[in-house]
């Protein structure tokens, strides 16, 4: 996979600009300064005693709720123009005529992606020392949290690979793109709510109902229900999640598998050049 | 080595082509000729496996180019009507990864793109971006491109179209050369002299139809019946195109702005020497009297009828 030539490619396309420094220093910006006021804002009093023992997890879910937001701003931009950019250029046939497969042009485009927001998350380690200074994190925790990332970041670049072969000019696949992550991260929890809502009136008598299956889809929730203390940040703290024999993450991470399977088939069926067929039979 | 058969291509109510077919020797150029929208770039489409005909077939090099469009990609280069260049790559970086993508090991590219950029002439930008190159050396990047995969077969649109005259000759040089290499080449202009001295043969399509196939030679003795004869009197161009007209074999007289008559003629070169004797016995002044021979661009006007705009 790693001699895919489009991937190197675009490797080497994305470091060239000046987009580059500039996203990798927006990145960090972003989670030093709000890292670092929040901290300021605990230890201004000292941290000793059992604030202490909490600052280290408190830090440590913020910056990765902080991280998975940062994700889902940047992956739709990443992935929403690669093929239609493709198509804009002209460039999208010359591709199809050589021996690469649709499928390695859709795959090379999203691992491409996926390589940066590797990249901002590891050049985003060395803040996490702060978190172990504390203490009170294991690896287990930050493996998943990781995990994570790379899950929803897989997730919104096929849907913006996606939006991108189903769209022919790219402004219109990036409103499409971010217009789904709103919903994944902030959509799927009002509509919930909602649901909620009405199952509540509804079952007044019968008690709590369980939390509606589409909070599922949030990247948050999965987040969150992996996380120490997490269970605090989620949303109807209380409530019971449907399927009982798997963590809200693990059921996140199956049907982010499902959106994947689908949106880069789609799209790999969407650039296929003789896809298309008006053909008479006979 | 190329063979189509009923081609067809509906878009929507629009028919692009209506059953065009042709064949194409070994190691030949085809010229390719037709105005624009004649529907040549869908013909070249299909035969680069990027398009599916409603109906009919094509064969390159026997392989049935919609049953097998993988084994006929790796036999075919081709070059579109547009450049196709990422702009932030560099020369050589652009051929190494097209050769990537048809699988040529990084080893065997390296001299692979250095003979191609001096066939092409472009060694000496070889590390500037493709971005500052200009449209000639674009356009003889995009053929360098097709070539990466030493194809047998060449299907290129309009290459030279937007280049300057003397782009234009050194890509007909190119392609001299590369029929030398052994190439079969199907080329599309919508120029016919471009292609006259290039091309063993041309097909002229119009509005989805071929309107003639065959040797430059061959087309110009079974399509044009008539010759076209310029005549220019030093006075009274009225009056000649008068004689003229009432002689039998001329079948229509231009009068042009600067008094020069072109006239439409039939018949032999005894025929031709007894309408010029006519011309002097009725006392017009004749300058000059010339068969100016029915050149590619007049045949190509008269074979289509402007169908297409």
């Amino acid at each position: 996979m790693i001699k895919n030539p489009v991937l190197m490619k675009e490797l080497r396309d994305r470091v060239r600009t000046w987009r580059s420094p500039f996203l990798i220093t927006f990145y960090l910006g972003i989670l030093v300064i709000i890292g670092g006021f929040f901290l300021y804002e605990r230890t201004m009093y000292g941290y000793a005693g059992p604030r202490a023992l909490r600052m280290g997890m408190e830090i440590f879910n913020l910056m990765a709720v902080l991280q998975l937001l940062l994700i889902g701003f940047l992956t739709p931009g990443m992935t929403a123009g690669v093929i239609s950019g493709e198509r804009e250029r002209q460039t999208l046939p010359l591709l199809m005529i050589t021996r690469m497969s649709p499928l390695s042009v859709t795959v090379g485009k999203l691992l491409s992606a996926i390589s940066y927001i590797l990249l901002l998350v590891v050049l985003s380690l060395p803040l996490y020392s702060i978190v172990f200074f504390f203490g009170n994190i294991s690896m287990r925790e930050f493996l998943q949290a990781a995990g994570i990332y790379l899950v929803t970041t897989l997730t919104l670049g096929s849907i913006g690979i996606f939006f991108s072969s189903f769209f022919r000019r790219t402004t219109v696949a990036v409103v499409f793109s971010y217009g789904i992550t709103f919903f994944l991260f902030a959509g799927t929890f009002f509509v919930a709510q909602m649901i909620r809502q009405i199952q509540q009136y509804a079952s007044y008598a019968q008690g709590p109902v369980d939390v509606p299956f589409i909070i599922y889809f949030n990247p948050l929730v999965a987040l969150g229900s992996g996380l120490p203390m997490g269970q605090n940040f989620l949303p109807f703290p209380g409530g019971m999640f449907p399927i009982k024999a798997l963590a809200p993450w693990q059921v996140n991470l199956l049907l982010d598998a499902v959106i994947i399977i689908v949106a880069v088939g789609l799209a790999t069926w969407l650039i296929h050049p003789l896809r298309a067929g008006t053909r008479k039979k006979g | 080595m190329i063979r189509v058969e009923g081609l067809k291509k509906q878009y929507g109510k629009m028919e692009a082509l209506k059953g065009i077919s042709f064949e194409i020797n070994e190691e030949s150029i085809f010229g390719f000729v037709g105005p624009n929208g004649a529907g040549k770039t869908t013909a070249l489409k299909i035969l680069a496996t990027l398009m599916v005909p409603t109906e009919g077939r094509a064969f390159i090099d026997g392989i049935d180019v919609l049953k097998d469009p993988k084994k006929v990609r790796r036999l075919i280069g081709y070059m579109p009507d547009f450049f196709g260049v990422y702009d932030r790559l560099k020369v050589t970086e652009y051929l190494d990864f097209y050769g990537s993508c048809y699988r040529i090991p990084a080893a065997a590219r390296r001299g692979i793109i250095s003979d191609l950029l001096e066939l092409v002439d472009l060694s000496h930008k070889a590390d500037d971006y493709v971005d500052s190159l200009s449209r000639g050396m674009k356009q003889r990047l995009c053929l360098a491109r097709c070539l990466v995969h030493d194809p047998k077969v060449l299907i290129l649109d309009e290459p030279a179209s937007g280049l300057d005259p003397r782009a234009r000759v050194e890509m007909r040089e190119l392609l001299r050369e590369l029929k030398k290499m052994g190439k079969t080449i199907i080329i599309s202009s919508h120029i016919l002299p471009e292609l006259a001295e290039l091309c063993a043969e041309v097909g002229i399509i119009e509005a989805g139809e071929l309107a003639a196939v065959g040797s430059v030679d061959f087309i110009t003795s079974q399509l044009s019946q008539d010759k076209l004869i310029q005549v220019k009197v030093q006075s009274g161009t009225g009056e000649a195109s008068r004689v003229l007209r009432e002689h039998p074999g001329v079948a229509a007289v231009n009068e042009t702005a600067d008094g020069v008559l072109q006239v439409s003629f039939s018949g032999d070169t005894t025929a031709q020497q007894e309408l010029l004797r006519t011309l002097v016995l009725a006392g017009i002044p004749v300058l000059s009297f010339a068969e100016t021979g029915n050149n590619l661009e007049n045949l190509f006007m008269r074979i289509t009828k402007g169908v297409v705009q």
